[in-house]
């Protein structure tokens, strides 16, 4: 017992000839304020990705425009809505089916959600399928056949929006 | 030198390990937008027929078999998720939408508790989500029922 006793009370002292409480607090300091640094070096603020936003460029009235990917139907953008908004007098399907597509300005993805606009007759302008990454029906929550206005209080489809919700994913 | 060296490898290591321990939420949220928030929307609110998450979703890991529901729905168990992001998922839903229907000594998934119940997966879903939310009720475990 005395030679733990004895071996604390070297190492202890030992300590306490080397250091000092300042020396503690200072390497202390960096310690922290250095880890808690990390994440504000370029390195590490890199990873936290792009902008949400993405950057437009083409022809939002064309079947080919980077966010009507996997659609199937009429462009509210030709109806008198844009692909963020429905026509006057129709109500956004609160249900939808939502994809990724890849913008080829700053060539990230982001997710759409394809909310259909119900509520008045098809529009009948602009009528586009295309279809990446669209599945069977018995897929239902990433088929574009389904008329998404099942969620709204009129089940009469007049067109699809195409809304960027979010960046997407990659590992 | 050498000692301020040791400090600063300590740190980074201490850094890495608090990342590592905590759940991928950018990978959850992505995952919550590609397979859950087409019926069950944005801000979990849901709509005609798809249940609320937004400030109820926390009530059911009050009790066993309501724990066992979030897994066992169809949605959650035949989703083409693999059981760590199922698991991380409805961790995610429970902490954004939980609000003040989350029980303090809540527990969150794990990836083999998911990895086990799914393979179970609720074949009726409504009447037992009915009968289950009457039964927390019940227990006073929920309050006021807000979405049944």
């Amino acid at each position: 017992m005395k030679l733990f006793d004895r071996f604390f009370e070297r190492s202890a002292r030992s300590v306490a000839q080397r250091s000092s409480r300042r020396g503690l607090l200072k390497n202390l300091g960096v310690a922290l304020v250095g880890g808690a640094s990390i994440p504000l070096l370029p390195v590490a603020r890199a990873s936290q990705g792009a902008p949400q936003k993405p950057v437009e460029e083409g022809d939002p009235s064309s079947c080919e425009y980077w966010r009507y990917c996997a659609v199937d139907g009429f462009l509210c953008q030709c109806c008198g809505g844009t692909y963020n908004s429905c026509p006057p007098g129709t109500e956004m399907s609160t249900i939808t089916w939502i994809g990724t597509c890849r913008n080829p300005v700053d060539g990230r993805s982001y997710v759409i959600s394809y909310n259909d606009c119900c509520g008045v007759n098809q529009c009948g302008t602009c009528l586009c399928q295309r279809d990446e990454r669209d599945r069977p029906i018995y897929r239902s929550d990433k088929s574009n056949d389904i008329n998404w206005c099942l969620g709204s209080t009129s089940y009469v489809y007049n067109c699809s929006t195409a809304i960027v919700v979010g960046l997407a994913f990659e590992e | 030198m050498i000692r301020s060296t040791l400090l600063v490898c300590i740190s980074l290591l201490l850094s890495a390990q608090v990342s590592s321990a905590e759940m991928n939420e950018t990978r959850a949220k992505y995952n919550y937008q590609m397979f859950c928030q087409g019926c069950h929307t944005q801000d979990g609110m849901g709509g005609r027929a798809v249940p609320q998450l937004k400030g109820f979703i926390g009530h059911f890991p009050k009790s066993q078999k309501g724990r066992e529901y979030l897994i066992r729905v169809p949605g959650s168990a035949n989703s083409v998720l693999n059981d760590l992001q199922l698991a991380e998922v409805l961790n995610w839903m429970i902490i954004n939408f939980g609000e003040n229907s989350v029980a303090a000594n809540w527990r969150p998934y794990d990836v083999d508790e998911v990895s086990e119940l799914r393979k179970n997966p609720l074949m009726e879903v409504l009447q037992y989500r009915k009968d289950l939310v009457a039964e927390l009720t019940s227990q006073n475990k929920i309050m006021k029922v807000e979405n049944e």
